[in-house]
């Protein structure tokens, strides 16, 4: 009985003593990976790195609070995986410490969907693995964070899961041709917030969160980002875009029960378009009336006008954005590219914001290219059948993560950078502008 | 033994049995033996060639655009890139080919509009010399003996390569193009009032509009109407100018109807002495077909939708009259990408005043595969056919159907122009790929060499009568 009273007074007393910072509105950390997936032939590799040291362990004590991470999937609702497809969502915690790393496939093809590479020190809590439990084929994203109470207590006045504590990629992998695509997870500065009451995981792009670009955003803070793309001939290369809409300040549905800033929503509802001419003026941030379309290598138009819905994460063929019409002609021209991308807020919920969809305006956007390795461009296969493979069996494929940030940087403060026309952009850094010339010959 | 009738002087090519070989000439036994044997064996080859020409043994080049024409002199003609970036116009009745642009460098030369009127041939391209591009006119006058010199249409406006062009009895040639000017891109036209020999300077016919990128040219007898989809104020117009002194003067730019984004088809025609224009737009709502006619030379404009067009995805579309006033408006489409394509035609038979319903053409039970870039031809005597590239084998092959009642009724199943799932053949879609010559058909294709519609493709000269299938 005195032994017990003893530790108690004792841990008490370390625990006051060991004080992590203390930062009254300090954030904790999260980390988005926009789109995983998983099928019959696909897995998603996940690492994840955590730098924020429990009391416990700065103390030398047994786990207070086992659960240090929190990860949640937000996963389409069935094996279609429609494109206005709700998603459904899966979370669990994990055991964690600092300078700790996880790794594990999210199909549980390695190590049953355990921590992989001799590693003892993760495992999931209340869960039999890591993996998204679901049948094949599946596409979701992914948030991590460790706003955990392993972490912080106001009560107690400490807090180590501060912003910037988290890292991740992820290695997107076929397994029957061997192509593998990856990305570094989105990290949004200023962290999340700690309160117990309010779980909000915000990636958005308001106030340039994104530091890096991630989010491409279209709102009426004046995001009016864009990225330019360029696109390969059709025929033979596939041309994908996953989007992933995140929410925004200013979400709208449901008849106004969707939340502001925060990402743990199941449907998230934005419009993608391609817009050959978008205005370069930031009063407008539609892109203008005729200017939907794409340019040609040899500077021909093709206009058209969709607007494509999306909720949660999609991944969707090029001709999806462009319509049979538009996507034919430039199949059958043999060209390549290139438009920009748009975002636009979503439509799915009606005039009248009931819902079901929570309306956004943002969202994060990645190119995937694939060819078959017996592809021919211009005379020549893609691969050159390396050890005798037959390079029909192989496929060479690419990921672009779109970005744009209208955020200024040093550089631009400088005096002598700041005529430079990208800093004077209202349209972000990463957009490129027609920029014509006079003959000097007259007209 | 059958001998082919018609207005067109038998083609030896794949009518190797002609009256010739029918004569039976009076001779000793073994000389009429010896050549009855020698008849059927031309017959039988002839049977296995019959309907079939390929054009361009040594490939031809998908990319760019091929024409099939009619002079009315019993002449085919047909022009198209070569693999080495030649332009070809051949006389195909004659045997005549033509190199038109034998100084280019591969690659230079892109586009192409061909037009045929009587003994005269006009091909217009685009070159890239010395980083100008240019356009250039080339034509034969002598039904393909000879060839002209190159004209220079333009090297200043900056043109891009889709060119329309027109011409008529009276030697009245337009040409019509979009070019580039500080972001602006208005379209350009020339005139000729000698058969092409000279040309006018260039002329902006879009001043004040912005984006006008499918230029839309209907020449006949009585001048010349341009039609563009066009942009002023951020609002876009399907705007329309006409001249009636051989492009001298133009009238003012009439603005038909504020409209929404059209995507590549714009289509005019003339019915008796009503003018139609047909284009394909999107609003928010989605894509639909809309139009607009007139009944004094393009004064006033009467517009209409195609309701049954509404959310309609299209891949190709085609607008073709007869002389009894029938319009027959055909198109490849679904409505969401899920679907495949299928093939359908719209029928008006009062000259556009109304139209009928969405009349699917292919008869074929299995929605799992696509139809796409009909082509269809329709006679006065109420004889409509329709060609379309056909994918139930796997393979794109090509299938025909064919109406004698002006399009309201059908065969009951399709018929194959080639043996199924044994070639690769399709159809470019955006010129028109079939024409009827006396009581034969004749359609261009593209048969691939290979699976891969990416690899080289030969181009390819049916014919048929609608009976038969061959």
């Amino acid at each position: 009985m005195r032994s017990k009273v003893f530790i108690s007074v004792f841990v008490a007393l370390t625990m006051l003593l060991c004080i992590g910072a203390t930062v009254k509105d300090a954030k904790a950390d999260a980390l988005m990976f926009p789109y995983v997936v998983r099928s019959t032939t696909v897995t998603t590799l996940i690492s994840v790195v955590n730098t924020a040291e429990s009391v416990s362990e700065a103390c030398g004590l047994p786990f207070s609070y086992p659960g240090r991470l929190h990860w949640e999937y937000f996963y389409k609702e069935s094996i279609a995986n429609g494109q206005t497809e709700i998603c459904l969502e899966h979370d669990f915690d994990s055991t964690s410490s600092k300078d700790d790393m996880v790794t594990f496939d999210i199909a549980g093809v390695w190590n049953a969907g355990l921590a992989m590479f001799n590693d003892l020190g993760s495992i999931p809590i209340f869960v039999a693995d890591f993996t998204l439990p679901v049948d094949n084929p599946r596409r979701a994203f992914l948030l991590v964070d460790n706003n955990t109470n392993a972490y912080f207590d106001d009560d107690a006045g400490f807090q180590t899961n501060l912003d910037g504590t988290l890292y991740g990629e992820a290695m997107i992998i076929e397994r029957e041709s061997g192509a593998a695509v990856g990305y570094i997870a989105y990290n949004a500065v200023g962290g999340v917030k700690n309160d117990d009451t309010d779980l909000n995981l915000a990636f958005n792009d308001d106030d340039h969160r994104d530091i890096l670009g991630e989010v491409i955003g279209d709102d009426d803070t004046g995001e009016c980002e864009m990225s330019p793309i360029t696109i390969l001939p059709p025929a033979l290369v596939t041309t994908k875009l996953l989007v992933t809409p995140t929410g925004s300040s200013n979400n709208d549905g449901k008849d106004g029960a969707c939340d502001s800033n925060n990402q743990r929503l199941p449907d998230l509802n934005v419009v993608v378009r391609l817009c050959a001419s978008p205005n370069e003026d930031i009063d407008d941030c539609d892109c203008p009336a005729g200017g939907g379309g794409i340019w040609n290598n040899t500077e021909g138009k093709i206009s058209f006008s969709v607007n494509k819905n999306i909720v949660c994460v999609a991944a969707d063929v090029l001709q999806a954005f462009m319509g049979a019409t538009a996507y034919n002609s430039f199949y059958s021209s043999g060209k390549a590219g290139w438009t920009y991308v748009d975002v636009d807020r979503g439509t799915l919920a009606g005039s009248v914001n009931e819902g079901p969809f929570c309306e956004t305006d943002e969202a994060v956007i990645m190119k995937v290219e694939i060819a078959e390795g017996d592809t021919v461009f211009n005379g020549a296969t893609v691969t050159d059948a390396p050890f005798g493979v037959d390079n029909a069996n192989l496929v060479v494929n690419n990921l672009v993560w779109l970005r744009n940030n209208r955020n200024y940087i040093d550089w631009c403060d400088d005096d002598t950078n700041n005529d430079n026309w990208r800093c004077d952009s209202d349209r972000g850094l990463n957009f490129i502008h027609n920029q014509t010339a006079d003959c000097p010959l007259g007209p | 033994m059958s001998r082919r009738e018609g207005n067109f002087p038998p083609y030896f090519f794949f009518t190797i049995h002609k009256t010739g070989f029918c004569k039976r000439e009076e001779a000793t036994g073994m000389i009429r033996i010896l050549l009855g044997a020698l008849i059927w064996i031309i017959i039988l080859t002839a049977s296995v060639f019959a309907g079939d020409l390929v054009i361009t043994p040594e490939g031809s080049d998908r990319y760019n655009p091929v024409h099939i024409k009619a002079d009315g002199k019993g002449n085919l003609w047909t022009a198209y890139y070569d693999l080495k970036g030649m332009i070809h116009i051949r006389n195909i009745t004659k045997n005549k080919d033509l190199i038109v642009n034998e100084w280019a460098k591969k690659g230079g030369s892109n586009g192409l509009s061909f037009h045929i009127q009587g003994e005269h041939a006009f091909a217009v391209w685009r070159e890239v010399e010395g980083g100008l591009r240019k356009l250039y006119l080339r034509a034969t006058h002598d039904g393909g003996e000879t060839l002209s010199d190159p004209v220079l249409i333009d090297n200043r406006t900056r043109a891009f390569t889709r060119i329309k062009m027109g011409s008529n009895e009276k030697g009245e040639v337009f040409i019509l193009w979009y070019g580039e000017k500080r972001s602006q891109y208005p379209f350009y036209e020339v005139h000729s009032s000698d058969f092409g020999l000279t040309f006018s300077e260039p002329q902006n016919l879009t001043t004040g509009y912005k984006e006008s990128i499918y230029p839309t040219l209907l020449v006949d007898e009585k001048g010349a109407h341009m039609f563009s989809y066009s942009i002023r104020d951020n609002k876009l117009y399907m705007i329309t100018r006409k001249t009636i002194d051989g492009g001298i003067t133009w009238t003012e730019p009439l603005e038909i109807k504020e409209i929404g984004v059209v995507t590549l088809f714009i289509e005019p025609i003339r019915v008796g002495n009503r003018l139609h224009v047909f284009w394909y737009n999107g609003y928010k709502y989605g894509y639909i077909i809309e139009s607009a006619y007139s009944d004094d030379e393009g004064k006033t404009w009467k517009t209409t939708a195609l309701d049954e067009t509404r959310g309609l995805d299209f891949e190709a579309m085609q607008v073709i009259k007869d002389l009894a006033g029938n319009i027959y408006l055909s198109f490849s489409a679904h409505r969401d990408i899920s679907e495949k394509l299928n093939v359908y035609i719209m029928k008006s038979a009062d000259n556009g005043e109304t139209w009928s319903k969405l009349i699917p053409l292919r008869h074929y039970p299995f929605e799992n595969t696509h139809a796409q870039s009909p082509a269809i031809s329709a006679a006065d005597s109420g004889e409509v056919v329709a060609v379309w590239a056909d994918y139930r084998n796997i393979r794109s092959n090509l299938y025909m159907q064919y109406s004698k009642d002006f399009g309201t009724t059908w065969l009951e199943k399709d018929i194959p122009l080639e043996e199924p799932g044994r070639f690769n053949t399709s159809l470019y879609p955006y010129t028109n790929s079939i024409l009827k010559a006396g009581d034969r058909y004749y359609l261009l294709a593209q048969r691939f060499r290979s699976d891969y519609i990416m690899q080289e493709a030969d181009l390819l000269l049916l014919d048929f009568k609608p009976e038969a299938g061959k």
